[in-house]
Order: C-alpha cells, then structure tokens, then sequence
C-alpha cells in the first residue's frame, strides 16, 4: 500500500467505508441476524493495517449513529475488529485456518465484552436485533439472569457476525493467493482446496443466515299455521323483561328485539342483554335495512344505527331529529329514510354520515310505517289518519269518517297494493293511482280485534297481529291462528331466515311458531286437553279413547265432533279400540268392559256378567280369522258373532291373567304379554307355554308385542328394555337401544322403527337395532315439537297417509312420518365472542382471530343461529391443534376452551354435520393466529440450533486447527532441519552441489509417474519420500574428506568406507522419527535389484520401494551432473546406461516411469545440461578447473566401476547359463 | 505509513461528513412519523363492496398504528363529494382514498396539491390529464371473474357427470348492476371462465339498474332460477342473490359464485368461491410512499400508466377466497390454480380469446372479434371490454 497513490488510498477508503454502511442497511432491512457492517473495516485493516482499519470502523459507526445513536458507543467494538485483524495480518494469521479462527474468535470475544455492559445499561439488556433479542427474551422467560441473556444474545449475534465478516476477508485472501500462486502446483492445491473449504464454509453460515420467515321448501299445499309448535319467550324462559316491542333480524343471522328494558340479542340459544351501546337504553321500534344495517328506533334516545353489531351513527333531537322517541323507521326506494317520531316525521339521507332532509310536522306520532318499490311510503299517525309521502314530502292523506273506526297500522302487498288495518278488524285496500288512495276492497278480519301489525312474508301469505290473536290470509282465504295465551297486544311480527315465525307483544313477551312435524290436535282445535289411551278411525271421523270418555275429530282435524257415544261414554276410561271388519267399533273401557258398536247405532256389551274376563277391558284387536280377542286385568276372551267363544283365565294356565298386550303370529298362534310373569304363547286357545326371564326376557312385565316387519320375529317391549323374540324362539336383550322406559314400537317401514318412550319418540334402524351393534337414533322429543308426553300403554293409530296418530297426557299428537326430519333451509353459523385469559376480544372482521403472544386461555364461543325444533349435528375442530371433530349435539355445543396453545397459524372449523356425524353439511372457518415471541416461532428454533450446533462446531474445529497447527510447527522444523542436514552433506562434495535436492525432485517425479502411491496418504507419503531423498546421502557426512573428496580413484578400503555411507546415514537417522521409511532411502538406496548391491545386498522387493525411487534418481543425477560438456552422444550414453540397469540395478518400475518421465520432457536432459553449464560458467576460474577435473575423475571412477560390473554381470549371465 | 494514515483519517472524516449528512436528511425526509389517512366511501361497511374496501384501511390500522390517523367519511354522494373532501382536507390529511367515483375529485385535487388524491378508476384513463397528485387504481377483477368462472365451471361438469343437469342446462345467472364496461368485463370473463370448462355453458343477464337493492337482486336471482339458472353470480351490492340460491337449495340444485364478500355466512349450503378485489396492496403502497415522500407511482407494483394503476393475481390485487371445501367440485383447487399461475406469469391474453364476436351495447355497428384475441386493462386500470358475447349470452330484465 505504500506504494498507492493517494487517491487510491482514497478511494479505498471509501470503498470501506461504504462496504460497511452497505452492508449496515441491508442487514437492518432484511432484518438479519447479524450486523454486517464491518466487512470494510477487516479489508482496510488487513490492506493498510490496524490504525487504519480502527479508523474506518469508527467512521462508519459514528456514521450510522445519526440514525441510531447506540451507534456511537458500539463503535468500539468495529475499532478492535480493525486492530486484531491488521494485527492477524501482521502475524501471518491468515497464512494458516486456524489462523483466521484465532482472528475471528477474537473479534467475537472483544465485541461481546463491548456490547453486553451497553445493552445493559442502555437497552435493558437487549442486543438491538430482533434475533438476539428472541433469545433474551426465551432465557428471561425462563428466569435465567439478565446478564446470561443478554450474553447469549449477544453471542449468537456475534458469532454468526463476526465469523462472516473474517470469512469474507479470509476468502479475499484466499482468492488473492490463488491467483498469486498459479504457478506453484503444490501451492496451488493447498490454496485452492483451502479457498474451497471457506467457500464452502461461508455459504453454510449464509445458509444460517437466510433464516426460515418467522412467521325450506315452500309446499305446494298451503302451509297450516295452527301446525307449528308454539314456544312463547317470557320472563321465564329468557327474556327477563317479559314483554317485546319489536324484532329483527340482521343479515347475520342474530335475531334483535326491542323491549323497554333495553335491546336483546337472541341466537336460538340465549338472550343477550346489549348494555354497550351507549344509545340504546330502551327500544320501541326496529328496522333492518337492504344493506343490512340495523336501526333503532329508541324511546328517549333517538335513534342508533349498527353496523356488524357497532353503533355507527346516532341521531337525536339534538341533531335535528323531532323527538327522541322513535316510533316507526323505513327505507323508501328513492333512499330516503322515514323515521315516525313521536312529534314529526323525520326525512333522513345517508350522505357523509346520516342527514336529516326534511320534517313532516303533519305527520304526528306516526305508528306504523311501509314503503313499496315505487318510492312511495306511507304511515298511520295516532290521530288515525294515513298519510302517502314521496321524495320526502307528503302527497296525500286520508282519514276515516266513522268515529268508532280508525286506521291503526299499514303496509303494502307485494303487488304494490296499500293494505291498512284498523282500529277494528278491517283491513282496507287501496291502490295508489297517480299518487291518490283508490280504495279497492275491504277485508274483515274475524274474531280478532285492532289490528296492529299487517305483514307479508315471502310466499305472499298476510300476517295479521292484533290486539287478540294472531291470523293470516292466504291463497285460501282467512285463517285465524290458535295462539292460545298468547293473544295480547301482539304488535309486530317477523318471518325469520329458516321460515320460523315470531310475534311480539308488549305485554306477554316473545312468540315463535316453528314448523313441526308433530301436530297437536286437540291445541288447534282448541278441545278440552285430556289424558289419551287409544284412537281409531271410524265413521270418517278420529275416534279418540280417553281417560274421561270419548272425543270425536273430523278427518281434517279442525271440528270436534260431538254424537251419541261421546255422550254415552262420557267420563269412561276408555283403554283401547278396535274397529273390525264389520265396521263395528269396539271399546274396551275401564270398569264396565267391552263394547261393541255398529255404525248404527246398535251395541253389545261383554263384562263379567256376558262371561268375558271381566269389567276391567285393556286391549282389543281381531285375528286374521275374524274373531275379537279382547284381554282385561283377569284374563283373554275370544268373541265371535255377539258371542264369547272362550275366556282364558288364571286357572287355565296363565300365572298372571293382567294380560298388557296380545299379538297373533303367523303361525295363528298369540303372544299374551302379562304384567308380571312374562309372554304367554296361546295356541287354539290353550296356553302352551310362558316366556320369562329365564327364556331369557330382560323383565316378566310385557309392554307390548310387535312384529317384525321383515321376519317372523318379534319386538318385545318390556318394563326396562326391549327384546327380540327370534324367528327360531331365542330371545335376546336389545342392550343397544339408548332407552329403557319404552312403551309401544310403530314399524314405518321394513327399516324404520318409531320406538314410543317416556322422553319421546326414538327414530331407529330396525336391521341396526336388530343387528345388536351400536345404533344412530334421532329422539323426537319437545324440542322437536312434541309438545308433551306420550302416554304409557296406550294404542296410536296410523291413517295410512303418513299422519301417525299418538295418544298423548294433553290430547292427541299427529306426525308426519315422512317429513319428521324436516328440512332446514341452512343454519348460519358464527363466532359470537372469543376470550382470551377470560377478556373479551374483537374479533377481526374478516372472521379471523389474532391472539397475544402472553394469551394462555382461549375461549370460543360458537353459535349456531338456528331457531327451528330441530337440533342439528354441529361439529368444530381446531385444525393444527385437534386431531379430529368434537361432534355435539347443538344444545351441547359450549364454549370452547383451548389452553397454553403453541404459537402457529390455525383454522378453527365450525360445521353441522348429518345425523350420523359423518358428513360435512356445511362449515365455516375462522382463521386464528397465535402470535408468538420470535423464540416460538420454527424458524427461529432451527436458526439458533444451527447457530448452537456451528458454534460447537467451531470451537471444536479450532482446538483441532490448533493441534494441527502445533503439528506443523514441527513438521516445519524438521523440513527446516532435514533440509539443513541435506545442505551440509551436499555442501561437503563440491561436485553434489544440490545432488540430493535434485534427487528428491527426481523421487519424486518418478513416484507420481509410477503412481505408487494413492489414497489420502498420497501427498504424505510424496512428502515423505521427498525428505528421505534429500537425506539419502546423510551418511557422507561420516565419510572423511579425503575419501570423500579424494581425487583420483578410490582404492578397495576407501571405497569400503565409501560404501559405508549408507551405514552411517542409517545409524544417523535411527532415532530420526519425524519422517517415515527416511532411513530405507538412506540405508538401501545402493541396494541392487538384482540382489548385487550393498549393504545387505536386498534383491528386489525386498529392497523398500523409496530405496528402488532413489536408487534410480540418485543414479542418474550422479550420472548427469558432472556431463557439462558432454553433447548428445553423452545423453545417449547415460540414456543406454540407465536402460541397461533395467531389472538388474534398478526396480523396471521405477525406471520405466523415469524412461517416460524422460521421453515426456518433464526431465529434460538438454535443460539440464544447460543449467549446469550455466552454473558452471558462473563459478570461477579455479573452481572451474578443479571441478573440470573432479568431474573427469570422476567419469573415470564410474565408467571403470561400470564396466567391471558389466563384466561380473556377463560371467554371472554365462555362469547361469551353464 | 504516517502518509497513509493521514489520507485514511482525512478520507473518513470527509465521509463521516458527508454520511452523516445523508442520513440526517433521509432522516428528516425520510419515514415520517405520523400521517393522517382520510377515506370517502361511497357507501357503508354495510355494503359488501365498502366493507371489502374497508379491509384495506383495517391494513392500513395494522400496519401503522398509531402512526397513522384515519378518518372516514361514509355514504358520500358523487355530487356531494365536496363537503368531505374539504373537512378531510382541512383535517390535515396527507392522502386520501374514495371507493367510489366523483368528477369533482379531479378537480378538488388541484386545489390540494400537498394532498394524494387516490380514487377508485371508473373510467379509461388515457390520454386523460390529471394533476400530478390525482391517482386511480383498481385491481383487474376480470381475473378473479374468471377464475372463479372456472370453478363453477367445475361444479357444472360434476353436476352434468352426476346427471343433475344435461348440458344444455347448463346455463349461469348474473345479476349485474349496470351495462357499464366494467360490469360487462366481469360477467363475460366469469362465463368465459365457465365455458373453458364446459363449452356448451351459456349466461342470462339480468340488470336490476341499482347498485344495491335487496329485493330487486334477489327478485333477478330468482328470475334466473326460475329460468333455469344453476350457478348465479352478481356484480351489486347486497346479499340478495345468495340468499335467493340458498332459499332455492331445497327446492333444486343451484349455487353461487361470489364477489368481494364471502357469503359463506348467509349461503352456507351454495355459496362456491368468491373472488375479491384486494385493495390493500395499493393502499399501503401508497400510505408508504407519501410517508417517504415518493411518488406512489414508483413505490406501488402493477401495470402504470401515469397515476393509474392496475394489477391482479401477480400483484396480489386479486385473490379468490372462502372456498367452500363441501360444495365445491373435485379439481376445482388445480384447475383455478393453473389458470392463477398463468395470470401471475403474466400471461392474461387467454381470457377474452375464442370464437366469439362482441357487440358493443351502445353502439351496435362497433363489433370485436375475438378470435384475435382482447387483452383486458392493457393501457388503463379501468375494465374496457364494453361488448356482449350475444352467442353465449342473453340480457333479461326483472320480470314485475
């Protein structure tokens, strides 16, 4: 650097600076988990050393310090990075890896004794970035000391950091080298297997740093109201005020009514007192609009406007509003809202906010409100008269003459016709002509009185709600509904979304009529309730048992029939019925015995006295043969033609003659079931066998006997359970059947039993129930309209046109046996409040739920807005939390409680499912969040135990790197010494100059030619035999001068202690550990292939491979180095005299790659030659004759030495050959 | 050495200087603490349209805090747009949103010019000159209309495989506000959507001329029923036609592809999929880039032109939401993806191409070709494609 200019001092500075401002802005913007902003303070301080390194980390600090003033005091830190790496530099650290561990160890060591004393004290420990920080906050919660936090914070921050920023320095240096060193293989290989290794390492710890992202069908008959069940909503069963001024229903769902107690939120389930809308303290009117806003009309507090159950705008008499009290509000087409007050009409247009138009001070305590699809809106005032409006004004008026009549409440028919009801019970008809009244029919509405409230539902049907009742017309005219109590001051009325209807009253409270499968007959008759026993058909007419006498009802149910058995059997326990084929009715009463009546008129009486059982009938029924059995408390009779064939008493066989039940089979034979000793079997009038506990009857009191109606079995309907008596006589306990106080089974089908029990009516599978495995039942109970409860040993009836007759403790009940599981239109379902840690929350008003991090109990309160009877499936499920559905019945579906959830995104799945459980009908989902701290995300545990797993990583590669480095220390130090012991030996023999450097080059060339060596161990044992070549020669230094430089040719005893050399090299190196097989190079490299050389005369492979190399290198540098003027025919020489030692002094190997190496050029003798020459021309003019000299000794001594190995050879050859 | 030293200490302290000064103004011009955000709805949050917009400003809400002020004006009027602009104006915002579309906007900006004047396209835009600080934007709904035509298309395929339906039945329902270009752009790219699935689908089209209105769009939705309609969709306001389809479901098969809203709640039973406008992206775009003090244009993504811009899929302007997994059509998932990731790459000129001819309702001599083929929001944020495919579509009017 000393050596730049100025300006490219300049520059680099710049660069540096910028680098690490650079990298500062990108690593905050991407919110990394290191700092990275001293990239340029490790290349200046590497490049211009420690001072100036310090200096540019400081400047980008108190740089960056205008946007975080911490800045300035972290700056420390980028000062010492500078200083230890231009120190690094210094000491050649980074000439080694461990080199720039030790550089980067410190770095991170420095800066965390820097940083964590000011996270301390000015960041309460935190580390400033939010990877850090995600630690400190896990160790905090888990109460280890701050001080430990905020270090390990640090630290991970830091490591990863620091190690990045030297990584970065380290791979420039590398890279720098490469390019530096192309030419030196062996430092090539080094520095490029070393730029990989980094390489490879930064972009794992790059690969640490890319952290995962934290992250109804209408029918075609017209519908009955008298049908539906009727539940009124009072003070006591949920709408604590006891009284309704109006209801509504938002689009949601939620049904809203109006009382003077304030407003109420109703969900099928539960009426919600709203107490936070500060505007609505009490309700007179309510209205939903198209858009599904929610206005409220108050009675001292203007009027709210809800949005999504949030006041959004109120309006009062401060703002223009006439009065505080509301009375009626609408929404003409035009857009304007008609808001009654109770002083003027008010005109309203939603513009920025609600604003008030215009008021209409002739429209005085307006009561009742509507508007049709032709801008026009009408209303009643109190003073009766009835105005039209339009565009905000009045365009005409009408009143009625008669004093005793007024208009009371108004609205228009789909057809755009004015219906206005009155005081009285009329309603009027007008059609609006060019914006006049023309009055087009008047309808009378009877036994009702003041009409208050005229209301079309979607099928077009006219709801009247009056001041006595409720009715309706439609396509067939004017019915009046039997509200029973419920006919007070019934003002207002809705038809909700799944088609129920629902009435208010200002003094009763709430009514809902929901359609019901179940009809109650004597309810919409309005006939005296009483205890039922039995119903037939006869006569066109119901005929009905009961426990005070005999009711009669029309086929259509609507007339109760009043004729001359009701009146003879007036206040007679009638238990059951039975109409033959004769058309003769037969009563069984209760005390004065059976009766038989013919349509007329005629009737027979048995009892006791005609010889029958007794007075006491119970049952009646006819066989397949005509003849009437009828059973009593003391025993069978069989009658035929007025006669009693026969009577079965106790004496003839039945233990217990209080016969319950009777069933013939197939096979003519009768099951008797009796009260106590189990199911007697008749055949041809003789008991021939009893049934009990034994045969295997869960109880002796039989209920009732039914067939199967897919076999010859038969249900048996004991006291506790029921049992199946099968076709071949074994009887089992039907265990499966969720009931046991069962009274009587009705066979739909040959699939579907009705099983009648004190808690309802159970709906099930015959072969389910039959088959004994668990069973899927549906109980139609008083939620599902059963408005009562059947009664016990009693006989139902079915007409044969899916009305099912039962006989109930307040009349008579009918079901539709087709449509018992009425069809729905859809349940909308909803997240009513969600509760964390036991606060309300909002909701997000996308569905979706975003729960605190410290939340630790979750509370979701689903609804299922449904107000029908039925009682839907509902399932819900927390997907990424529950493994499967909660399946609940909906009047089971509570809250649900999920706590210490893991943070993570999930879906809560809130759904109704079918009867079985099995399908997903509809569902909704709601998105729920946990948020968690940045330690509970995954990503943030995988990225800091990547952070854990490199850090060990790295101390325990560092420990190693520092062993290794030992190692190398040594290794060093024995090159150094080898190559040291080698220089003297060449420097003794002034004609070896560099002889055992040259030969170990050659070894080595020669080895890698023959490839001996492979695997790991290549490079080492290359090494290896590198050093036992320099050192072949090491015993010369033993040898004395005058041998060894001796001019003139060596006589036996000085070639003797020449040849000792080897010897004493050997004892040389003998304790010489730093270098493998160096003393086989050494002692055997003299050592024949042929087994002619010395010391021990070893005979090819015995002779160590390294001996075999030197053997031939050694040889040939011998050969070689004193030929300075020799020209070709001299290469050619030492060429032919190398081939002819083939196989007997040298290895074939050995010297077949020293051959190739030679014809590859990668020994080139002419080079070598030249080289030589050149040195030789170098030297002076002394050394250059005494060498001349010495070399041509020498030629002498070695070519005389040659030939007479030549001649031993060839008289050993001819010996061999003889 | 002391040579290098002094350059190196001089060089950084002129850096420092001139960093320090950098920052200091990016600090001051750069993210402002607070801002104030007004929005003009045309409407309420009643509304499924206002309420799918107000979902941006919920956005908005989340992302800043309390760093941002929100002010909304609700039901504005296009000719009473004035009064709220001024009181937004006077209230110290920096930016302001409308929903809806006044011509008064335009001009209002002007006096405003230290205000974003940021308006929901209802027009083309080119070669229109606005003030520089006027901007529309719209998300390219005909993507989603498609999209989600495809997954009716699905359910038409599994009902006319099931036998429910032959395929001459298979016929759509659109209740659709106005015969406006954008209107008409929606309704021919959802039946184009259907037809990619099955050929033979057709589109009756009944207008209700209101935006939002009850009992007219539940009326057309049972209209279209009554004519045979199996999947019904809309382009208006209110809940009308899904709970038409859904009152409908007892009485036969038919369902209901959404728009802006989910109406899962109200039509749990029919309600397929609905696609959505997503005005979040260009709204936090634009709050971000006034805080920054950029041009909106270079901080938002989408097709710019001037101050209007455009995106859909790619940009996430446009996403399909509320998949009812009961109802929905086995492959509807991979059918609407692979048709998503042709829009994300870029590639939209597959909607309105095939053997059709367009009819411009206005002007009948003006006819398009769509064997060439119409690329949709090519130069203006503003839905252009203003011609009825009369082969595959019939426009009805409410019966009374």
């Amino acid at each position: 650097m000393k050596n730049w200019k100025t300006w490219q001092i300049m520059l680099f500075i710049i660069l540096c600076v910028c680098l690490n401002l650079g990298g500062k802005l990108f690593a905050v913007k991407l919110e990394l988990p290191l700092w990275a902003d001293s990239f340029g303070t490790a290349l200046c301080a590497y490049v211009a050393g420690p001072v100036c390194g310090a200096i540019v980390g400081l400047t980008g600090n108190l740089a960056y310090s205008a946007v975080n003033h911490l800045s300035a005091a972290y700056s420390i830190t980028s000062i010492a990075l500078g200083i230890i790496v231009g120190i690094a530099r210094q000491k050649n650290w980074f000439d080694r890896f461990y080199g720039f561990m030790k550089a980067a160890s410190w770095a991170m060591v420095t800066a965390l004794v820097v940083s964590v004393p000011i996270d301390l004290v000015a960041s309460a420990g935190y580390t400033g970035n939010k990877w850090g920080d995600g630690i400190v906050d896990y160790l905090s919660d888990k109460n280890w000391p701050i001080v430990l936090c905020c270090l390990l914070g640090q630290l991970a921050i830091e490591f990863a950091d620091k190690v990045l920023t030297i990584a970065f320095l380290y791979i420039l240096i590398l890279f720098r080298r490469f390019q530096l060193n192309s030419e030196n293989t062996a430092k090539v290989h080094n520095s490029a297997a070393a730029l990989i290794a980094a390489v490879i390492f930064l972009s794992s710890v790059l690969t640490l740093l890319t952290p995962s992202p934290a992250k109804a069908a209408p029918a075609s008959d017209p519908t009955d109201y008298n049908d539906y069940v009727q539940t009124v909503y009072s003070s006591n069963n949920g709408l604590p005020c006891g009284e309704a001024n109006d209801i509504a229903q938002t689009n949601d769902g939620v049904l809203w009514i109006g009382t003077y107690a304030g407003l109420y939120r109703y969900n099928g389930r539960e009426f919600r007192w709203i107490d936070n809308f500060e505007s609505v303290k009490n309700v007179n009117c309510l209205f939903v609009d198209e858009e599904g806003r929610l206005w409220i009309g108050t009675n001292d507090n203007g009027l709210s406007i809800v949005i999504r159950e949030k006041v959004v705008n109120v309006l009062d008499q401060s703002e223009g509003l006439p009065s505080n009290s509301v009375r009626c509000i609408t929404h003409a087409t035009d857009g304007y809202y008609y808001i009654g007050t109770t002083d003027a009409m008010q005109i309203l247009v939603m513009n920025n906010g609600v604003k008030a138009t215009n008021t209409l001070e002739e429209v005085y305590y307006a009561n009742s409100i509507a508007a049709d699809d032709e801008d026009h809106v009408a209303t009643v005032a109190s003073d009766g008269q009835l105005f039209l409006m339009k565009g905000g004004e009045i365009i005409n008026s009408l009143k009625l003459s008669s004093n005793n009549e007024t208009f009371n409440c108004c609205t228009f028919s789909p057809y755009g016709t004015l219906m206005v009801g009155t005081s009285t019970n009329n309603i009027y008809c007008y059609s609006i002509d060019d914006d006049s009244f023309k009055l087009i029919d008047v309808i009378k509405c009877d036994d009702v009185n003041s009409i208050n409230n005229l209301n079309y539902i979607s099928d077009g049907t006219l709801f009247i709600s009056t001041d006595s009742g409720v009715s309706y017309i439609d396509g067939d005219g004017y019915h009046r509904i039997n509200i029973n109590e419920f006919n007070n001051s019934i003002d207002n009325m809705l038809y909700d979304y799944q088609g129920n209807l629902w009435f208010t009253s200002s003094r009763l409270g709430l009514l809902r009529l929901a359609k019901s499968p179940f009809k109650d007959v004597y309810g919409s008759i309005g006939m005296e309730r009483r205890v039922v026993n039995t119903i037939v058909s006869w006569q066109n007419c119901y005929y009905i048992g009961t426990d005070s006498g005999l009711d009669v009802v029309d086929h259509s149910c609507s007339r109760e029939i009043e004729n001359d058995l009701t009146e003879m059997l007036s206040g007679k326990r009638i238990r059951c019925m039975c109409v033959d084929r004769n058309d003769h009715l037969w009563v069984c009463t209760y005390g004065n015995g059976l009766v038989e009546f013919s349509a007329s008129g005629e009737y027979w009486t048995y009892n006791a006295n005609s010889g029958s059982f007794g007075n006491k009938a119970r049952l009646v029924t006819e066989l397949s043969d005509g003849t009437i059995l009828a059973a009593g408390d003391t025993g069978i009779s069989f009658i035929r033609d007025h006669e009693i064939q026969k009577t079965i008493r106790n004496e003839d066989g039945l233990i217990n003659s209080m016969i319950l039940t009777v069933t013939e089979r197939g096979d003519g034979s009768i099951l008797a079931g009796t009260d106590g000793d189990g199911l007697a079997i008749i055949k041809d009038g003789e008991v021939t066998e009893l049934l009990t506990t034994e045969n295997g009857l869960s109880s002796n009191v039989i209920l009732r006997t039914i067939k199967d109606p897919k076999t010859e079995g038969v249900f048996i309907v004991t006291s506790n359970s029921l049992c199946y008596l099968d076709p071949n006589g074994s009887i089992r306990v039907l265990d499966k059947f969720p009931y046991f106080n069962n009274y009587d089974i009705w066979a739909k089908d040959e699939d579907t039993l009705f099983v009648m029990s004190s808690a309802g009516i159970y709906v099930v599978e015959r072969d389910e129930l039959v088959g004994g495995s668990d069973i899927a039942w549906e109980l139609l109970d008083a939620r599902r309209g059963l408005g009562t409860s059947l009664t016990a040993n009693s006989w139902n009836y079915y007409n044969g046109r899916g009305e099912l007759f039962l006989p109930c403790d307040t009349g008579v009940y009918s079901i539709d046996v087709d449509k018992y599981n009425s069809d729905v239109r859809s349940y909308r379902m909803q997240l009513a409040s969600v509760k964390v840690d036991g606060n309300n929350m909002p909701l997000d008003r996308t569905g979706g739920i975003t729960i605190g991090q410290n939340a630790t109990r979750i509370e979701l309160a689903p609804e299922i807005l449904n107000y029908t009877i039925q009682e839907p499936t509902v399932g819900y499920y927390l997907e990424g939390f529950d493994n499967q559905w909660t399946i609940v019945p909906q009047s089971s579906l509570n809250n649900i409680i999920y706590a210490n959830l893991p943070a993570g995104s999930y879906t809560f799945h809130l759904a109704i499912l079918d009867s079985t459980g099995e399908h997903v009908l509809e569902e909704r989902k709601f998105d729920l969040i946990k948020e968690g701290k940045l330690y509970e995300q995954r990503g943030f545990i995988f990225y800091m135990l990547l952070i854990l797993s490199s850090f060990i990583i790295w101390f325990t590669w560092m420990v190693v790197q520092r062993q290794l480095n030992q190692q190398q220390i040594k290794l060093n130090m024995a090159n150094e010494t080898v190559m040291a012991i080698a220089n003297a030996v060449d420097a003794r023999d002034v004609r070896t100059h560099q002889h055992s450097t040259r030969v170990a080059e050659y070894s080595v060339l020669i080895a890698e030619e023959m490839d001996c060596f492979s695997g790991i161990h290549r490079e080492k044992k290359l090494s290896n035999l590198r050093k036992a070549a320099q050192m072949h020669d090491i015993g010369k230094i033993g040898i004395p001068d005058s041998v060894l430089n001796k001019v003139g040719r060596l006589d036996d005893n000085e070639y003797a202690i020449m040849k000792s050399h080897v010897i004493r090299g050997a004892e040389i190196l003998k304790d010489f550990t730093l270098v493998e097989n160096v003393l086989d190079g050494t002692k055997y490299h003299h050592e024949r292939y042929d087994g002619r050389g010395y010391p021990d005369g070893l005979k090819g492979e015995e002779i160590p491979l390294f001996a075999r190399i030197i053997g031939v290198a050694d040889a040939f540098d011998a050969m070689t180095s004193n030929r300075i003027y020799r020209n070709h025919m001299d290469t050619d020489y030492v060429m032919k005299e190398m081939e002819r030692g083939r196989g007997t002094q040298f290895d074939p190997d050995a010297l077949d790659a020293f051959l190739r190496l030679i014809e590859k050029k990668i020994i080139d003798l002419d080079k070598l030659y030249a080289q030589k020459r050149a040195e030789i021309q170098q030297a002076d003019q002394e050394q250059q004759e005494e060498l001349k000299r010495r070399v041509e000794e020498d030629r002498k001594i070695q070519e005389a030495e040659i030939k007479k190995e030549d001649n031993k050879t060839s008289a050993n050859d001819e010996g061999a050959k003889v | 050495m002391k040579r290098i030293y002094f350059i190196t200490a001089m060089t950084c302290m002129t850096m420092l200087g001139i960093m320090f000064g950098i920052f200091n103004l990016m600090n001051a011009n750069g993210p402002r603490n607070h801002l104030t955000v007004g929005f003009i709805y045309d409407n309420d949050e009643s509304t499924p349209y206002t309420y799918n917009f107000s979902l941006a400003k919920d956005a908005l809400e989340k992302k800043y805090g309390d760093k941002v002020d929100i002010l909304v004006c609700s039901n504005v009027l296009d000719e009473e747009m004035e009064e709220p602009v001024r009181e937004l104006a006077e209230a110290g915002c920096d930016i302001i949103f409308f929903n809806g579309y006044s011509e008064l906007v335009p001009q209002l900006a002007q006096e405003y010019p230290g205000i974003q004047f940021c308006q929901t396209s209802y027009m083309d835009m080119t070669d229109v000159k606005v003030p520089a600080n006027y901007h529309t934007f719209k998300g390219e709904a005909y993507q989603g209309r498609y999209v989600s035509g495809i997954a009716a298309g699905m359910k038409i395929k599994q009902m006319i495989s099931d036998g429910v339906i032959t395929e001459d039945q298979a016929v759509i329902g659109f209740v659709a506000a106005f015969p406006t270009s954008e209107v008409i752009s929606g309704y021919t790219a959802f039946i184009l959507g259907v037809r990619s699935i099955v050929p033979t689908a057709t589109m009756r089209v009944c207008y209700t001329h209101t935006w939002s209105s009850y009992v007219l769009e539940k009326s057309a939705a049972q209209q279209l029923i009554e004519d045979g309609c199996v999947i019904i969709s809309q382009h208006t306001d209110t809940i009308g036609p899904a709970i038409a389809c859904e009152e409908a479901s007892s009485r036969g098969t038919v369902y209901f592809v959404g728009y802006n809203q989910s109406m899962s709640e109200v039509a749990p039973k029919t309600s397929l999929i609905t696609s959505r406008i997503c005005w979040e992206p260009y709204v936090l775009a634009a709050v971000e880039a006034v805080r920054t003090n950029k041009d909106i244009e270079s901080v938002v993504s989408g097709r710019i032109h001037g101050t209007d811009v455009s995106a859909g899929f790619g940009n996430g302007w446009v996403e399909m939401i509320d998949m009812n997994q009961q109802v929905i059509a086995p492959g509807t998932e991979d059918a609407m993806n692979s048709a998503i990731d042709q829009f994300i790459r870029g590639n939209s000129s597959f909607v309105f191409r095939g053997d059709y001819t367009g009819i411009n309702p206005n002007d009948p001599s003006d006819t398009i070709n769509l064997r060439n083929g119409f690329v949709e929001n090519e130069n203006s944020s503003f839905p252009t494609f203003n011609y009825i495919l009369t082969d595959i579509i019939t426009i009805e009017e409410i019966r009374q």
